[in-house]
Formats: structure tokens, C-alpha cells, sequence
């Protein structure tokens, strides 16, 4: 069977403006919810997932298929030009460049993109609350919040080895629950 | 933690797997994780296994539908001409966005309705008397609705006998013709005439068969025969409440 996004991202790459839509079809409501998440205000978020949707039109020859998928692909521009409008004083480098040496989220991982596609929302977040109030909030402040381990260790009067582990830690924990493990 | 700009011990790099995986490690950091991962003999599986992690974080997200208007906001920057597109539930004149895409192509085509507009005028000597009340409704300053879509363009006009199309249209294909249709702010459709332009002059007139009072849509829509309601996207739009 076909990919769904892997042959709309052949179509974007072939100029089909048609594909746009169809991508904004599956995968809008999410970029939203990403946004939001992030800003904390509709009309920005709006702005944010306009802004992604034209930069995935223009940029699509640095979405590389084999590192990962076009949704995710997709969502992490998303939420890096979200950071960007809150936090427009971090020291971030250009999405696309971080993209292109795969140290994100593009880059192939079987065990997120597997759960990602088996699992539904109810079930990822009972993953997720599985972690303990510390965890979550740590890997929020990182992840939505676009703060670094030392920021969230800051944030939260925690010394920057307690934020990088509790980081760790709640990933090796989310990842067990994922795969069925302890 | 580390001390900044040193090379990394597997531990230390270890330790920061979860802040790897986020994003969350700065710029320096990033590279010394990097160059650790390049350059070390271990497999450093827990690194490289919470990479990604983040399309968790997102997927458990509570999806949240954007504003009507976003979809086509996207496409007029990316340059696509306006269409309402099919989707799962609601055909498209049902849809609540559908007067304010109709909108937004009606302002963007404005220019060129101006443009059209002086060259129908320069016609008008040699057009017969339907047109002769076309070019009386716009001479008069009558109130004129800009009509668009991926068929051509054109303008709705009041004349003494109740509304007209005038558009310069694309050929249908043989057998199939263009319908007309007023829907009302609850989106119920009613089909007001069909027409099909004459070969080699794509410039159509056709009358309305009801007033537009009352409605909030014109769409025009390729059919094979005339039904009750659209079987297919609208090729013409045109708001008719203000917006």
C-alpha cells in the first residue's frame, strides 16, 4: 500500500499546489494543536500553521522520506516557528538546518513512529500520564515550551543534572510503556 | 553537568538523552552530543532511540480544527487558484465557509473584473439586445457581484428581467453543461438555470431564474444533466451577502 504522505510529498515536489491541500486535509487539526499548545492563542497558532504549510510548499526538497515521515516532518516545523513567536530571543538555529543532519525528530525511530501509527490519542496520553508530575512537566517545558534542560532546571529549582534526568528518565519510561514493556 | 566545550565521556553523553531527544540542549551541547555519537565505538542505543520522541508528545494532543478560512488563506499564498474542495461530511454549499471563500476570490478578482468590464463596454455595439441590458445594469451603477472559480470569471448583474450571469467561461465538455445555483445561509441549494457556451465564443449570458434576495451563495457547478442539487465542486463563486 501506497504512503499517503510519501506520495504527497512527491506531488509537492513535482509543484502540485493540489497536494498542499490534501496534506493540510490530514494533518491541520494536529498542526493546530501543536501551535496552540505552544502560544496559547488561536490567531497565532493560525498564523503559525499558515506560515508551516507555506514553508513545507517552498522547502520541500529538505524533506528527506528516509529519516522519517512527512507528518512529522511537517509538525516539527510547526512548533519551531511556534517557539519561534513566543520566544523570538532564543538562540535557535533554522529549522531546516537541524533537519538536515537528523539530530530532531525526523530522523528514523521505530519506536515512536510505530506508536504514533498504531496507537490512538486516548492511548498515547495514558502513556504519557503515566509518568510522574515532575517528568511531564520537565519534558513540557522542554518540548512545548522550547526551553533547554538547564532553562527547565531553572524554571523548575531543580539543578540542571535533575532536569536532564528527569528528561531521560521520562523518555526511558514513556518508550517501556510504548513498547509494552515494564 | 558537563563542562561546557570539552569533548563528551558515553556517560555524560548518556545523561542527556531525554534533552537530546526534546531538543532541549543547547547549541554547543547539540554538537558535542553529535560529535560524541560520530565518533564513539559504543551504540549508544538510548541516544539514539530517543530521537523522535517529540511526534509522541504531538500525536497525543487533543486534535484541534483550524477556522474555516485558514485552508484558503494557505492556498491563495501558495498561489493555487480558489475552489471549495470535497471533503468527508458536509458537501461544500452546505459548509459555513463557503460565502466567505466566495469572498475572498470575488476581492481577488476585482482588478480584473474592471479590466473586463471596459472591454464589454467597447463590445457592446456589436452585441444583441441581451447584452444591450447587460451594459444598461452596469451603466446604470446597479449594484454588480464579481463571480470567479477555476471556470473563468464574469459578474452577476440585476436587468430589468432579474439577475444575469456575463462571464467568459471555459468550454464544458460535450454532453455536460454548466448549472446555476443560489443557496441560502443554512446552505440549502436551489438550482436556478443552466447554460452551456456557444462554440467558439465563450462569452455567456444567462439568465437567473429567481431574484437573489434571500441567498447568500452563487455557485455554478459542472453537471451532466440539470439536477436538484451540485454533484461536483463549484467552478464560479460569488458572495452575495456582505461580508
Amino acid at each position: 500500500m501506497i504512503d499517503p504522505d510519501r506520495d504527497l510529498a512527491r506531488r509537492i515536489r513535482a509543484g502540485d499546489r493540489s497536494a498542499v491541500g490534501e496534506l493540510y486535509d490530514r494533518h491541520a487539526d494536529l498542526a493546530m494543536a501543536v501551535a496552540f499548545r505552544v502560544v496559547q492563542d488561536r490567531a497565532i497558532a493560525e498564523d503559525v500553521v499558515h506560515d508551516a504549510f507555506v514553508a513545507a510548499w517552498q522547502k520541500i526538497d529538505r524533506f528527506d522520506g528516509e529519516r522519517g515521515s512527512l507528518r512529522a516532518w511537517l509538525l516539527t516545523i510547526v512548533r519551531n516557528r511556534a517557539i519561534d513567536r513566543i520566544r523570538r530571543g532564543r538562540s535557535t538555529e533554522d529549522v531546516f538546518e537541524i533537519e538536515s543532519r537528523g539530530e530532531l525528530r525526523t530522523s528514523a525511530n521505530p519506536t515512536w513512529e510505530a506508536a504514533v501509527r498504531r496507537l490512538d490519542g486516548d492511548a498515547l496520553r495514558a502513556a504519557i500520564a503515566s509518568l510522574s508530575e515532575e517528568q511531564r512537566r520537565a519534558v513540557e517545558l522542554a518540548y512545548f515550551g522550547g526551553h533547554t534542560y538547564r532553562q527547565v532546571a531553572e524554571l523548575t529549582g531543580v539543578s540542571p543534572g535533575t532536569a536532564a534526568s528527569r528528561l531521560r528518565l521520562a523518555l526511558a519510561r514513556l518508550r517501556a510503556n510504548l513498547e509494552g514493556g515494564p | 553537568m558537563t563542562e561546557r566545550g570539552r569533548p563528551l565521556t558515553c556517560d555524560e553523553a548518556d545523561a542527556l538523552a531525554g534533552a537530546w531527544g526534546l531538543g532541549a540542549l543547547e547549541r554547543d551541547e547539540a554538537a558535542a552530543v553529535s560529535a560524541h555519537l560520530a565518533t564513539c565505538d559504543r551504540p549508544h542505543e538510548e541516544l539514539r532511540a530517543a530521537i523522535g520522541a517529540g511526534s509522541v508528545l504531538e500525536a497525543a494532543l487533543e486534535p484541534m480544527p483550524p477556522s474555516a478560512g485558514l485552508r484558503a488563506r494557505i492556498m491563495s499564498s501558495i498561489g493555487e487558484e480558489q475552489t471549495p474542495r470535497p471533503a468527508a461530511g458536509l458537501p461544500w454549499y452546505r459548509r459555513a465557509w463557503v460565502p466567505r471563500l466566495a469572498a475572498g476570490v470575488a476581492a481577488a478578482a476585482i482588478v480584473g473584473l474592471v479590466a473586463w468590464n471596459v472591454q464589454l463596454r467597447g463590445q457592446l455595439e456589436d452585441r444583441d439586445a441581451e447584452l444591450r441590458q447587460v451594459a444598461a445594469a452596469l451603466s446604470s451603477g446597479g449594484a454588480a457581484r464579481s463571480v470567479t472559480g477555476s471556470a473563468g470569471g464574469g459578474v452577476l448583474v440585476i436587468g430589468e428581467e432579474g439577475p444575469l450571469l456575463v462571464a467568459d467561461v471555459e468550454p464544458v465538455d460535450a454532453g455536460r453543461l454548466y448549472e446555476m445555483w443560489l443557496i441560502d445561509a443554512t446552505g440549502t441549494p436551489v438550482s436556478v438555470g443552466t447554460f452551456q457556451p456557444a462554440e467558439g465564443d465563450a462569452l455567456v449570458i444567462a439568465q437567473l431564474e429567481q431574484p437573489l434576495e434571500g441567498f447568500a451563495t452563487f455557485a455554478v457547478t459542472v453537471e451532466d444533466a440539470r439536477v436538484d442539487a451540485p454533484t461536483s465542486d463549484p467552478v464560479l463563486v460569488a458572495p452575495l451577502t456582505e461580508t
